[in-house]
């Protein structure tokens, strides 16, 4: 209660105070006016003062409408409310006040003519006639009285002057008589008054006219011109022959009470009358401003007020406004203040539980999101980590997702087809054209809808093939129908290798036991039946058993150097790494090859300035020989066969090396065995020696190619490891 | 003419200057810019009403005179009213004339000439008519002298009369020095009836002013 009554004060006690102020000051004005007797200073004070009142509240008005302005060009919430009802007010206050003041004034303006009429004038000037006329009737008989006393009673002014000048004033019942010489000396008075000074002497006009020997009466004046401070002067000549000369009897009468109060009423009343009938024209203009004034200054007094009436009424709306407009910039923090007592403060209050209670929901469900994306970003960190490759589809067989894995296994980067439908994509490109198979074989089950399924299978890309285990699997929905599929691929490749290679082994470690050992007794045998039957035979049937011995040895022979390879390839020595130029050791390799008279050229192209790789100089050189030997026996048919070896050191990771020859080249589907245990196409050979290749490689932490197509060159691709990040990962290992 | 301009202008200061009289410094302040925008308008509404009203009060002679001992002063000023203001007499309305009279002491401040007030006499003369006694009445408020008259021109004549008027005692002044008179006769609007207030203000025809009147005496060296 206490503060509300302070706020109406803070908002509505200055204008108010000085409304008030003015409202006074018009009022005191008027009256004024309305008493035109009184001077202007207390009017013209008030007026400037009121004007000066009137311009400051204007001023007010002014700033007001132009801070309306500014709020509006900045669209402030309420703002258009605001100047709506203004409006409304203002047309609902003027229109009226308006109507009452055009009213007033024509009343003021009628009312102000019909104050003077000619009749009133008229009476009025008539009643002052009247009042002049008896004055004039009463003066004319005291001078008839004057002159008539003076001559009837034979007074004895010359003799006696005082004792008759006593008595005369006695006669006539005068004020005070007095005579004086022509020469305004004075002789005799009497007066009424017994404390009175000596009387006052006539002018000198009078004197000059009673040497003229002429009469005076009249109505004069004292100080103070008020009908009871006049009197009659009567004025006579005298002479009487005692007397030398001529005298002035002076006789003042006073005028009757009864006249003078009568008199005195008339002439107050036709002043009055006068100075107003003067004074309609400014009356008028001095009314009009006034009633102007109040006008404006009701005007706009009352528009301020509604004014700030309706701010205060659209308060609550701004404060609303401004709440929600944080709101929708994400500012739940806010709090309006509740400042009314009424359904405003309620629904502000309401306002207030809302936001506190969306604030509260958005925060809970900012933190599930945050543990669902956390969640995520782990599973996600856990599929990009797996060895294993996963693809994930929708329910259109789109895909959404992939990791790393699967897209090495598939040499293939498939997140630029993120969205697409996987059948189409074999459709699109020379990369995803190898996947159509692949996408065939996994096609039938998962538009089956099947639970859990798995295969293997064979993926052939331009790399080689690649032994791959395929698991697949639907993915849950929210309405527990399918709501994708998740495969999930295992290159088994080098697992399958590996178990090959061992059982390779095996079978060569056991061919190389079991065969080895009988080859030298049949060999001795052989040399020991030529040796013992040949000088026991004819000449015909010596050349027979040497020859066939021979053979017997020549095959023995053939059968130990296949049994060697077989054991070199089960053998796995420890490999002795240590940094390696590798340039240095194919120039020497190559060097031991190039011979002006072999059928067969070889040339090297070796990138200056390559690192060394940690490797087994032994085993590399096995490699390179290897290598060479196939060359060479793969251009045989060749008419310049040449074989070129080069290096290449620009990559990161790995030094490659190539050795390629013009040969027939070799089948597509060869690359899928040709580093196989035995598969050779060729007559002469163990098959060995691309799988040994294969192996030294591998023991490298390298990997092997082949780049060849019929009617083309032959090209393995060897990548060896740098000796930099050997041990960089060596490192990170320990 | 220059001076009447002047008078003119400065005369709506004369309301302010009352106006201040124990008021606080907002209010001095605020009438202090009222006071501007006065002078401003009063500089349209005088350059305007000058021309109309020339000279409508003219003294037609100032003299000094050495009367017993004392300065006094003889002028006498000519009037030529307007008939609305005549009009406004016989509807008895009641005049003010003041009459302002300055006596200067003519000095000098490093090398600028600086006057000095000796003395300063103003006082209001009432002019009226008296309709039932066909009188114009004449109050001076100074001495409180009334006097009627059957004429108004005679009325007039004695109020533009000054004669003997004694301003100051010769032993006050300094043998040898130069002194000035400054007279100036006008109408007081302000003491006019409030509706008349704003006819006053803004019709030339109320605007009666002698403007300031200066006279030079040069005191003997020898006093008499």
């Amino acid at each position: 209660m206490y503060s509300g009554f302070w706020n109406f004060l803070k908002q509505y006690g200055w204008l108010t105070l000085i409304s008030s102020v003015l409202l006074i000051s018009l009022v005191i004005m008027s009256q004024i006016l309305q008493n035109a007797s009184s001077f202007a200073e207390t009017y013209s004070s008030l007026l400037f003062f009121t004007i000066a009142g009137i311009g400051v509240i204007l001023f007010v008005l002014l700033k007001t409408i132009w801070h309306l302005r500014t709020q509006s060009k900045k669209k402030i919430p309420g703002i258009k409310v605001t100047i709506r009802l203004t409006l409304a007010s203002t047309l609902m206050i003027g229109v009226p006040t308006a109507i009452i003041f055009y009213f007033s004034l024509t009343f003021i303006q009628q009312s102000i003519n019909q104050w003077f009429d000619v009749k009133t004038e008229t009476a009025l000037e008539n009643a002052s006639a009247l009042v002049r006329m008896t004055l004039d009737n009463n003066t004319r008989d005291r001078l008839k009285l004057t002159l008539a006393t003076v001559n009837e009673k034979g007074l004895l002014l010359a003799t006696s002057p005082v004792i008759e000048v006593n008595r005369l004033r006695s006669l006539l019942d005068a004020q005070e008589v007095a005579l004086y010489h022509s020469n305004q000396q004075l002789i005799a008075f009497s007066v009424q008054d017994p404390n009175a000074e000596l009387p006052e002497p006539p002018a000198d006009h009078l004197f000059q006219q009673i040497r003229q020997n002429k009469t005076y009466a009249a109505v004069e004046t004292r100080p103070g011109l008020t009908m009871n401070d006049q009197f009659i002067r009567v004025i006579i000549p005298f002479s009487d022959l005692d007397f030398s000369g001529t005298y002035a009897l002076q006789v003042i009468f006073s005028i009757p009470s009864n006249m003078t109060a009568l008199a005195e009423s008339v002439a107050a009343a036709s002043g009055q009358y006068k100075e107003l009938s003067y004074l309609k024209g400014p009356l008028i203009t001095s009314f009009t401003l006034i009633l102007s004034m109040v006008f404006l200054l009701t005007l706009v007094t009352a528009v301020l007020f509604t004014i700030q009436a309706v701010q205060n009424f659209t308060k609550p709306i701004r404060t609303l406004a401004r709440g929600t407009r944080a709101v929708s910039k994400g500012d739940y923090s806010i709090k309006m203040p509740v400042k009314e007592n009424d359904e405003f403060g309620d629904l502000t209050q309401s306002f207030n539980d809302m936001i506190q209670r969306i604030s509260q929901a958005r925060n809970e469900i900012k933190l599930g999101h945050q543990q669902t994306e956390v969640q995520k970003l782990y599973l996600q960190a856990i599929i990009k980590h797996l060895t294993s490759g996963v693809l994930t589809l929708d329910i259109n067989l789109r895909i959404r997702t992939s990791n790393d894995a699967a897209n090495q296994i598939f040499d293939t980067d498939f997140s630029h087809y993120i969205g697409q439908h996987f059948e189409h994509l074999s459709y699109r490109d020379e990369e995803t054209a190898q996947l159509s198979e692949f996408f065939a074989q996994i096609s039938p089950p998962l538009k089956q809808g099947e639970n859990l399924w798995h295969f293997q299978y064979e993926f052939s890309s331009q790399y080689g093939q690649k032994i791959l285990m395929i698991h697949g699997s639907t993915l849950p929905s929210v309405d527990k129908t399918i709501g994708g599929y998740v495969i999930v691929i295992d290159d088994i490749t080098e697992l399958v290798q590996a178990q090959m290679n061992a059982a390779w082994s095996d079978v060569a470690r056991r061919l190389a036991h079991e065969i080895k050992n009988p080859l030298t007794p049949i060999q001795l045998s052989a040399e020991r039946l030529n040796f013992k039957l040949h000088d026991k035979l004819y000449a015909q049937d010596q050349a027979l058993l040497e020859r066939m011995t021979q053979t017997i040895i020549e095959q023995v022979s053939t059968m130990k150097k296949l049994v060697q390879a077989f054991s070199d390839y089960a053998n796995t020595p420890n490999v002795l790494l240590e940094e390696t130029d590798i340039n240095q050791l194919i120039m020497d390799v190559s060097l031991m090859y190039k011979d002006v008279n072999s059928r067969w050229s070889i040339t090297t192209e070796l990138m200056k300035n390559c690192p060394p790789v940690l490797a087994d100089k032994a085993r590399l050189r096995q490699l390179f020989h290897n290598l060479i030997k196939n060359a060479i026996e793969a251009t045989e048919n060749t008419i310049l066969p040449n074989i070129r070896l080069t290096t290449r050191c620009d990559e990161f990771e790995y030094l490659t090396v190539t050795v390629s020859d013009n040969g027939p080249g070799i089948a597509d589907d060869a690359k899928n065995w040709i580093f196989e245990p035995y598969a050779t196409d060729k007559p002469k050979g163990s098959g060995l020696g691309l799988a040994i290749v294969r192996k030294i490689v591998e023991e490298h932490h390298g990997q092997i190619s082949l780049n060849s197509s019929p009617g083309t060159e032959t090209c393995f691709i060897i990548k060896l490891p740098l000796f930099s990040n050997t041990i960089i990962s060596s490192k990170v290992n320990e | 003419m220059k001076s009447q301009r002047l008078i003119a202008l400065f005369d709506g200061f004369y309301f302010f200057d009352r106006a201040l009289i124990g008021g606080g410094k907002f209010i001095k302040s605020v009438f202090n810019l009222i006071k501007i925008m006065w002078l401003m308008g009063g500089m349209l509404v005088s350059y305007s009403s000058l021309s109309l009203a020339s000279q409508a009060i003219q003294f037609s002679s100032v003299k000094e005179t050495f009367q017993n001992q004392q300065l006094a002063l003889n002028a006498v000023a000519d009037f030529k009213l307007s008939k609305a203001i005549m009009s406004a007499i016989h509807h008895e309305i009641h005049i003010f004339f003041k009459t302002e009279i300055l006596l200067l002491e003519e000095g000098r401040v490093l090398g600028t000439q600086v006057d000095r007030v000796r003395q300063s006499i103003e006082y209001h003369t009432e002019l009226y008519a008296s309709g039932v006694n066909r009188r114009y009445v004449l109050h001076n408020h100074r001495n409180h002298k009334l006097q009627t008259f059957q004429t108004l021109e005679a009325a007039l004549q004695t109020l533009g009369t000054l004669q003997a008027l004694p301003i100051i005692d010769l032993s006050e002044l300094h043998s040898g020095k130069t002194y000035r008179f400054k007279v100036r006769l006008f109408l007081d609007k302000w003491k006019l009836p409030a509706p008349l207030l704003i006819d006053a203000l803004f019709e030339p025809y109320w605007q009666l002013d002698s403007g300031w009147v200066e006279r030079e005496i040069k005191m003997p060296k020898n006093r008499m």
